[in-house]
């Protein structure tokens, strides 16, 4: 049974292609991201600019993510989920941390004014810009590499 | 091209346009709704309307400038400017010093070929104003070119290299309100860098004294040993020269080495012209043997033509200082007490305090978008010398130390005082004599508010120039120790004569009311007292004139420790019986009066706990005066300590509506707020317009609207009125005030513009364009794109000492304002000058509070012939920039009545100044706005009628709705769409559970209202004129573009779920990847 489960798992990796990657490197991003939002924005100081919308939104991309990309039917779906879910969260932060920024930067942009920001923004815009585009660029990725033995007509399983 | 090919081109292409369109979707659709939350003020800075009035053609033919202009173009109403901002120099302007030489004065320098020299870079860069709301344009005489008008010779040498040399050794100074960044050096070139044009003979040579000062911070004093600004830890600093008001090395060093020249013959004289609204210490003037000394404050575009006049004797000078000049600074108490009093973010001090904010008003501190409030709501600045502030600390200890009462120790006067209030210099000499004083009854007139006395003297020009001459009447009230604090003297009333010629005499006469023998008894009656004992009045030059010539009347001499003998012919003394029932009510409303700020002193706050305060008595001196500096410029933090209590922390949650956001929806609101039935909304019964409710009379019949017969505010026409407003437009009325007041178009209410600034109109003429209906506007006036010219310092027209003057100042604030579309004005700053560093001094008057009331109650005056309407700020105890955001603010009624508020109640009861401006300060622990006072003091006592503004919304140390209930009106600023949404009524027809509240909401639109339909801003406006909402183009063009991407985004998904169903063998089947 472990055995057969191992060449399941081995089976798996062994088909995916650089889009799935990609997609994985932004769902791992996706959480951490999540992980860091959720931690830096419960500062007294800062929750003010809490988005639980954005927070809902990067579960939802963070839990289709590795849904979807789990079935050969809808692992082409996932990148996508990713990408617009992670835009909405990000709009989120947006429009509720954006008077943030006006006072941070009310004096123009400095390099004084963004050595001082609050690290979760920084961050936070960091990981949504390198979220985005590595889910985006996914988009235009193969999940799965094709396989010889599966001809263009072909209902054959890619993998299991 | 097969179809496989097409089917895998549409797919590529649907997947390209629907991951750009639902970026560009996305962002637009949040773009919009952040650009919707702050449509007002982009509307604004666009210069878009928000609505479009319809004119009654019937009306046109009518009269409907209900304010009009002197003038006919914008290019005259600017002379005229000119003209009044220099006036105020030549008249404020004020002489200190002026030696002997040869048996001849200094000044004025012969009147035709006089030479001088120009130093320091402030030659070629003077102070003409400030920085922050209240500062002015760029319009600016130089002073080369002021002294070249008047007839004196400048060396062009000097003066070209300072100017060529600005950059390396100007002063610097941040430029623009709560500066960020490096600030305060005070720069300039040193002897040995000077060319050889400084050693050039000449009649003069002038050192110009320059300092700068500005919104956002105090003036600094550095700490070179912990590198601390300690009186404005908030900002960075860069000022290495020590105590920004003294002078510094270089400025000591170049004036030595004037001074060394003139004893060699090259000068004949050395002057220094101060030009700064914060005095500079003084010590050096005779320790370096400076001839002359003239206060010329920072003169405005127009002053520099008044400086040359003044210096060639065309002018003779004939202001008197409007504050204090003190020799040297750290003798002054208030400093204990004033700007940063802790050892910066690390005190465990401010540690406490930020623990002791509740979460919300965590979370609000910055939602309210100025981070200031997150550091100053943590500081508790403590009027701790009660009222001995400026003259009444320094006059009064000393008149303590001639009677050897109080243990006045060994306080020397003129060890801390250079030259004293009121006191300035002339070219000719002037006597006084036949001082008359005549009581009047209340009851002799039944129109009388108040007894009075009546005062009046004879002034003679007894020297060779023809000069005007300002007199000084002030009170002493008798002390009981231990009882009322009283100040030796008070400036009560004073006048300026006309220009009068050598021999030529004038009377003038002055008045004191009842209720100023009064003082107020915060621990006992809770009212006015009038004490049992002698009061004396005086005539004086100056303060310490006035001191003196009590101090003769009491038999005193220099022998007694006086530092002059006075003159006791100009003493008028009285005997009364105390009296405490008098003015147990208002004189001005009859409506009772008590005490209102117990929650701002610590011995009376209900919440202090082990928190105790000791007010600087005149019983003892010694022991209850502390200093903030010592001598060597080190701070002492020998002040009073503040730390939180739990009702603190509850008042503090109050005060920011339990939400401690500014222009969220509170949860936490007085209990009676709630209850109470609705007013009506929404009403169809009338159809009145705004502008029906102006006056009795609708067309103008005698050229002056002030003299049409107003229709009352509590008329019954406003009630008829206010219920035709349904909810939202009340709402929307409130909800927004950033420099305007909101069109109600049911009611034919326009757009309305207030605007800055501080010490004058500072906004183009075409201010605010889209709503602009200015007659700069109306009449597509050519100059229409300028700036008002800069007007000089208020402390220099408070140093004019003239009434009538001022009062045509304001008539000349007005046009502008006519011209400009403007209907009201930021301004005048009314603080007060508690502090010689106070960073918005330059908008503010005085140290007294009666020099201020009456010189800003004329130029309000002035102003409302014009249809301008006045937000005297900042209101009340903001005196400072240092912890200005939430700053918690400490003082006894007495101080706060007879100081800080007595200016605004001469402005509101005697000039009728409608409105005021809150301080963004906390008054203890509650806003400015939610204290009470506007309601219980500005309104119930002094009568005020018109409306109140919070300084910017987001920074003020309360909840704008709950701010609403205590008389606050409009927000400087914007609040969330449902701020008021508890207290909606569930129906048109008026149910819910705040009923009182929506009551104080109407109140407020109905003082928005009574002000604006008394404005300009109604010039125009006839009965039949209707306005409209409309969408500003901008608006139109955001939601086409969100349309647009919003169907390219549905067209690709379209297109991709096309693409999909012709491949979903492969999407759906498992199928081959691409």
């Amino acid at each position: 049974m472990l055995e057969k489960s191992l060449d399941a798992i081995k089976n798996f990796f062994k088909t995916r292609s650089l889009g799935f990657y990609f997609t994985a490197s932004a769902v791992v991003l996706s959480l951490i991201q999540l992980i860091i939002y959720a931690v830096a924005f419960n500062d007294i100081m800062y929750v003010q600019y809490f988005s639980t919308a954005a927070v809902v939104c990067s579960v939802l991309a963070v839990v289709l993510g590795i849904g979807l990309s789990c079935t050969k039917w809808t692992e082409q779906w996932a990148p996508a989920a990713v990408a617009a879910l992670e835009l909405l969260a990000c709009l989120f932060f947006i429009k509720d941390g954006y008077w943030y920024f006006t006072t941070q930067f009310f004096a123009g942009v400095t390099w004084k004014a963004i050595t001082t920001t609050y690290y979760g923004y920084l961050v936070s815009i960091v990981m949504f810009v390198v979220i985005l585009g590595i889910s985006t660029a996914s988009i235009y990725l193969k999940q799965s590499k094709v396989r010889k033995e599966d001809a263009p007509d072909t209902k054959a399983e890619v993998a299991v | 091209m097969n179809f496989e090919s097409l089917k895998k081109i549409l797919h590529l292409t649907s997947k390209i346009c629907l991951t750009v369109f639902t970026f560009l979707f996305a962002l637009l659709m949040v773009a919009g709704a952040i650009l919707m939350e702050n449509k007002d003020t982009i509307s604004q800075a666009l210069g878009q309307a928000t609505t479009v009035t319809v004119k009654d053609p019937d009306a046109q033919s009518k009269d409907l400038e209900y304010y009009k202009s002197a003038f006919d173009n914008l290019k005259d109403v600017k002379n005229n400017g000119r003209v009044y901002a220099e006036s105020v120099v030549d008249e404020g302007a004020t002489l200190l010093k002026n030696s002997d030489k040869d048996g001849k004065p200094v000044l004025p320098l012969k009147s035709e070929g006089a030479t001088v020299s120009l130093f320091s870079t402030s030659s070629v860069s003077p102070i003409l104003s400030g920085t922050g709301s209240g500062g002015g344009g760029t319009e600016n005489v130089s002073l080369l070119e002021g002294l070249e008008d008047a007839g004196i010779a400048v060396n062009k040498e000097l003066y070209e290299w300072y100017d060529g040399n600005q950059g390396k050794y100007g002063r610097k100074w941040p430029a623009g309100s709560g500066g960020v960044g490096k600030f305060a050096t005070v720069g300039d070139a040193t002897w040995d860098q000077l060319p050889d044009a400084k050693n050039k003979k000449a009649d003069a040579a002038i050192f110009v004294l320059s300092r700068s000062g500005g919104e956002g911070m105090d003036l600094t004093s550095y700490n070179k040993d912990n590198k601390m600004n300690v009186f404005g830890s908030n900002y960075e600093v860069d000022y290495k020269d020590g105590n920004y008001l003294k002078i510094s090395d270089t400025e000591r060093d170049v004036l030595t080495n004037m001074c060394r020249l003139r004893n060699e013959g090259v000068f004949g004289s050395v002057i220094v012209l101060m030009n700064s609204a914060n005095p500079v210490e003084l010590e050096f003037i005779d320790a370096l043997g400076i001839d002359a000394l003239m206060w010329v404050g920072s003169y405005g575009s127009q002053g520099a033509y008044a400086v040359g006049e003044l210096l060639n004797g065309n002018i003779n000078p004939s202001g008197k200082l409007s504050d204090t000049f003190w020799k040297h600074h750290y003798l002054n108490p208030v400093l204990a007490n004033f700007g940063s009093l802790t050892n910066g973010a690390e005190d465990p001090l401010v540690n406490q305090w930020r623990q002791a904010r509740p979460a919300a008003i965590q979370n609000a501190i910055n939602a309210g978008g100025n981070g200031d409030i997150h550091n100053d709501s943590v500081e508790n600045i403590v009027y701790q010398e009660g009222i001995y502030m400026g003259y009444r600390y320094t006059e009064t200890r000393y008149e303590d130390v001639v009677l050897n009462r109080g243990n006045a120790g060994d306080f020397k006067y003129y060890d801390a005082v250079s030259y004293p209030f009121g006191y300035g210099l002339s070219y000719t000499k002037f006597a006084y004599s036949d001082l008359k004083v005549q009581y009047v009854p209340k009851e002799s007139d039944r129109n009388l508010k108040d007894s009075k006395y009546v005062v009046q003297v004879t002034v003679k020009n007894t020297g060779g120039a023809a000069g005007k001459e300002a007199v000084q009447l002030y009170l002493q009230k008798p002390y009981i120790a231990g009882g009322i604090e009283k100040s030796a003297v008070d400036l009560v009333d004073f006048g300026k004569t006309p220009l009068l010629e050598p021999g030529a005499s004038a009377t003038l006469t002055m008045e004191v009311d009842g209720r100023d023998l009064a003082s107020y008894d915060a621990y006992g009656a809770k009212g006015y007292v009038v004490d049992e004992g002698t009061y004396y009045l005086t005539v004086a030059t100056d303060a310490h004139n006035a001191v003196n010539n009590i101090l003769a009347a009491k038999e005193k001499t220099t022998a007694d420790g006086m530092t002059e003998n006075g003159n006791k012919a100009m003493v008028y003394s009285f005997a009364k019986t105390k009296d405490v029932d008098t003015y147990k009510v208002s004189t001005a409303t009859g409506k009772t009066v008590t005490n209102q700020f117990d929650n701002a002193d610590l011995k009376l706050y209900d919440g202090a706990g082990d928190n105790e305060i000791e007010y600087i008595s005149r019983n003892d001196w010694e022991k209850t005066v502390k200093y903030g500096l010592n001598e060597d410029n080190t701070r002492t933090y020998d002040r009073v300590i503040v730390k939180p209590t739990e009702k603190m922390k509850e008042d503090l949650d109050k005060s920011w509506g339990g939400v401690g956001s500014c222009g969220g929806q509170p949860t936490l609101l007085p209990e009676e707020a709630k209850g109470g039935e609705y007013p009506t909304f929404g009403s169809t019964k009338t159809a009145y317009s705004l502008v029906m409710l102006r006056a009795k009379t609708e067309e103008v019949d005698d050229g002056d609207p002030t003299n049409d017969e107003w229709i009352a505010y509590d008329d019954p026409l406003w009630d008829d009125l206010l219920d035709q407003m349904t909810w939202k437009e009340l709402v929307d009325l409130l909800s927004y005030g950033q420099r305007t007041s909101r069109a109600v178009a049911s009611i034919g209410k326009p757009d309305v513009i207030d605007h800055n600034g501080g010490n004058g109109p500072n906004q183009s003429y075409t201010v605010m364009s889209g709503i602009n209906n200015g007659l700069a506007k109306r009449k597509d006036d050519p100059m229409k794109g300028e700036s008002p010219v800069v007007y000089p310092c208020n402390g220099i027209v408070a140093s004019t000492f003239n009434k009538e003057l001022c009062y045509y100042y304001g008539c000349q604030w007005g046009e502008d304002m006519l011209w400009a579309g403007m209907a009201g004005l930021y301004g005048m700053g009314l603080n007060t000058h508690r502090s010689a560093y106070g960073g918005r001094n330059f908008e503010y008057y005085s140290e007294d509070p009666v020099l201020m009331g009456v010189i800003a109650g004329e130029t309000t005056k002035g102003m409302a012939t014009r249809g301008a309407y006045v937000y005297l700020k900042h209101c009340v105890l903001n005196e400072q920039e240092t912890y200005r955001c939430g700053g918690f603010t400490w003082a006894n009624e007495q101080s706060i009545r007879e100081i800080y508020l007595r200016s605004y109640e001469i402005a509101i009861a005697d000039y009728g100044a409608q409105c005021v401006m809150g301080g963004l300060n906390s008054i203890g622990m509650m806003g400015t706005g939610v204290q009470g006072f506007f309601n219980t003091v500005l309104r119930d006592e002094y009568g005020m009628t018109g409306l109140a503004v919070t300084d910017t919304t987001s920074a003020m140390g309360a909840n704008f709705a709950v701010a609403v209930f205590y008389g606050n009106d409009l927000p400087d600023g914007g609040v969330n769409d449902d701020a008021f949404d508890f207290a909606k009524p569930v129906s048109e027809g008026g149910k819910g559970e705040y009923g009182n509240f929506a009551w104080a909401m109407r109140e407020s639109a109905h003082r928005i209202l009574y002000t604006v339909v008394h404005s300009n801003a109604m010039n125009g406006f006839a009965a039949g004129d209707k306005i409209y909402t409309v969408t500003p183009p901008w608006v139109t063009m955001v939601t086409a573009l969100q349309i647009v991407t919003g169907i390219l985004f549905g067209l690709s998904v379209v297109a991709l779920g096309v693409s999909v169903f012709l491949n979903r063998k492969e999407f759906f089947c498992g199928g081959k990847q691409e």
